[in-house]
């Protein structure tokens, strides 16, 4: 469970990106954040992993949460363990190191992504696709209560996007709540129980994602018209929206 | 893999000693081993022993100047391979940051005051660090890393402290000052004594143990700092943390043998071929790769022609076209628009 109290930020004094933000997640749900470039989203997701600090209110988070940033390499040959390794951190000390235990750990995580045959690989040898996949088992390796992505699925094709979105589908089943960016309206509608919308300073829009990602919303949120449209996959009832 | 790193670490382990103790026995000077190793063995006994030359030779030359280079060599790469790890780039090291010459700085001006050996180390400790810091705030180099600005802020910060160490040269009483400046300036593993091995030894221990200690969050400082920190790891921390501990190294360092460049740039990047970027494993083996390049370089130079080279050139002939090499490797990378 997290609870988000009236929460705000800004960089410059008294320009807000975002203020007055208060709504609560339930554990194992999928929460998405929809808006346009420059709104403020990755900038909301750094409030609730602490990375920064939140100039109003505040954020309860139950557990430990893993932060997958957007995708950057890392200078020297680290290994794709190595790298899952990073996440294995556990406390605060400088002197920490590692136990054999943790790399059991940082491999089962590998294997849950199916990247443990690529271990050994030098990280930044892998696809975009990959890296991404490398860097949600170090996520999940450093705390598995609440995983936080940062517009994971921008540098993937179609192939890699479904990937991904079925993983995180995949690990929210075991009870992980998940929080994400993006900016295709369609990755919401397909994986997330919840949907923020970031309109502005003080404005923001939070509910099932079934009901708050409509043509409405979604064209007052890209400043362009939007329609959604409904399909029926075999059964399987859905909707995506287009820019028209 | 994990195991076939260890086992290597375990051989470098091994080596190290093997080599330095067989350095003893290369030099000008002609010896009978067996009989040294047998009178070695006599004198542990026997108490008033009647040493020969080649007994003296090995035990208050060769001796002391083997242990002087193994703590410089470790002390350097170790400090070397850690530098590079915080700026996230493999190009930089003590020298190339101002550290060396922040040190010698500090050092020329304590003899300038005519001030004892403790204020000499805590003067070149105090300026090594004053010098990082500058290289620092000039380049933003914690921020974002670039390769160019980094290496032309600690060129610019090691002319400073130059000029600096020539104004006090200038300055310096020609009968008394100046030539102990200079002298100290020049300093070489030649002038190895048990005294300077104390001097250099316990800040190394300090310092290196410290940069050990930490070996394993040194890897999250390789990543973004937002990285870093949702890894619950104070960058700002630990950063500090190992430019002190890197100065304390370099400072004494510089303060018993004066500036051997290139070790903390070549050292490392051979550890990184052996065992990959994971600092756990780069910390310690450059310690002990590095303890052993030096004490070859030294033997290398004492022992070449009959008139010793200074061990700087040797390091700088196999330096410079590693860097060479390292930077057409990164610069073909793109290394500077990946960060």
């Amino acid at each position: 469970m997290i609870k988000i109290n009236d929460l705000g930020f800004y960089y410059k004094t008294d320009e807000w990106l975002f203020r007055d933000i208060t709504f609560d997640i339930q554990q194992g749900d999928i929460v998405t954040i929809l808006g346009p470039n420059g709104r403020g989203k990755t900038t909301f997701l750094k409030c609730l992993t602490g990375i920064n600090k939140a100039k109003l209110g505040d954020v309860l988070l139950e557990g430990k949460a893993g932060f997958v940033p957007q995708l950057s390499t890392p200078p020297f040959g680290f290994s794709v363990l190595d790298i899952v390794l990073m996440g294995t951190s556990q406390s605060h000390s400088i002197f920490e190191t590692i136990s054999d235990e943790n790399i059991d750990n940082a491999r089962y995580w590998l294997k849950r992504v199916g990247m443990v045959h690529l271990e050994d690989k030098d990280f930044a040898d892998l696809s975009g696709g990959q890296k991404q996949m490398v860097l949600i088992a170090r996520a999940l390796c450093y705390g598995r209560d609440v995983l936080i992505l940062d517009e994971p699925s921008s540098a993937l094709d179609l192939a890699n996007q479904k990937k991904l979105l079925d993983l995180l589908n995949d690990i929210s089943s075991d009870g992980t709540t998940i929080i994400m960016t993006t900016h295709f309206p369609n990755h919401a509608l397909r994986v997330a129980h919840k949907t923020l919308m970031l309109f502005g300073d003080r404005e923001f829009v939070f509910g099932d994602t079934k009901e708050v990602v409509n043509e409405d919303n979604l064209s007052k949120l890209f400043e362009t018209k939007i329609k959604c449209v409904d399909y029926n996959l075999n059964g399987v009832f859905g909707s995506f929206a287009i820019p028209l | 893999m994990i195991n076939s790193k260890r086992l290597l670490m375990i051989i470098i382990m091994l080596c190290t000693p093997i080599i330095a103790v067989s350095t003893l026995f290369f030099g000008r000077y002609e010896m009978d081993y067996t009989r040294v190793f047998v009178e070695f063995y006599n004198s542990l006994f026997i108490s008033d022993y009647q040493k020969s030359t080649e007994l003296i030779i090995i035990e208050t030359i060769r001796i002391p100047r083997m242990i002087l280079a193994l703590i410089v060599g470790a002390g350097l790469a170790m400090s070397g391979a850690a530098l590079q790890t915080i700026f996230k780039n493999p190009l930089v090291s003590p020298q190339f940051l101002g550290f060396s010459g922040g040190a010698a700085f500090g050092g020329a001006l304590a003899i300038f005051y005519g001030l004892g050996t403790i204020y000499l180390v805590s003067s070149a400790f105090f300026f090594a660090l004053l010098a990082i810091v500058l290289v620092f705030v000039l380049s933003g180099a914690y921020k974002k890393a670039s390769i160019l600005t980094v290496i032309l802020s600690g060129i610019v910060i090691t002319a400073f402290f130059g000029a600096a160490t020539s104004l006090l040269t200038f300055f310096a009483d020609p009968y008394s000052n100046l030539p102990a400046i200079v002298f100290w300036l020049m300093g070489s593993i030649s002038s190895a004594t048990y005294e300077k091995i104390l001097i250099a030894l316990i800040p190394f221990l300090i310092g290196g143990y410290a940069l050990f200690a930490v070996r394993w969050k040194l890897n999250l400082l390789a990543l973004s700092d937002e990285e870093a920190k949702s890894f619950g790891v104070n960058p700002d921390f630990l950063r500090w943390f190992v430019l002190i501990s890197v100065a304390l190294i370099v400072s004494s360092s510089v303060s018993v043998v004066g500036e051997v460049g290139w070790v903390g740039l070549v050292v490392p990047y051979i550890a990184r071929i052996l065992f990959g970027a994971d600092c756990r494993y780069i910390i310690p083996a450059s310690a002990f790769l590095g303890a052993m390049f030096l004490v070859v370089v030294d033997t290398v130079a004492r022992s070449m022609t009959t008139v010793e080279i200074p061990i700087g050139i040797l390091t700088a002939f196999i330096g410079s076209p590693i860097f060479f090499v390292l930077l057409r490797k990164y610069m073909k990378k793109g290394f500077d628009d990946k960060n």
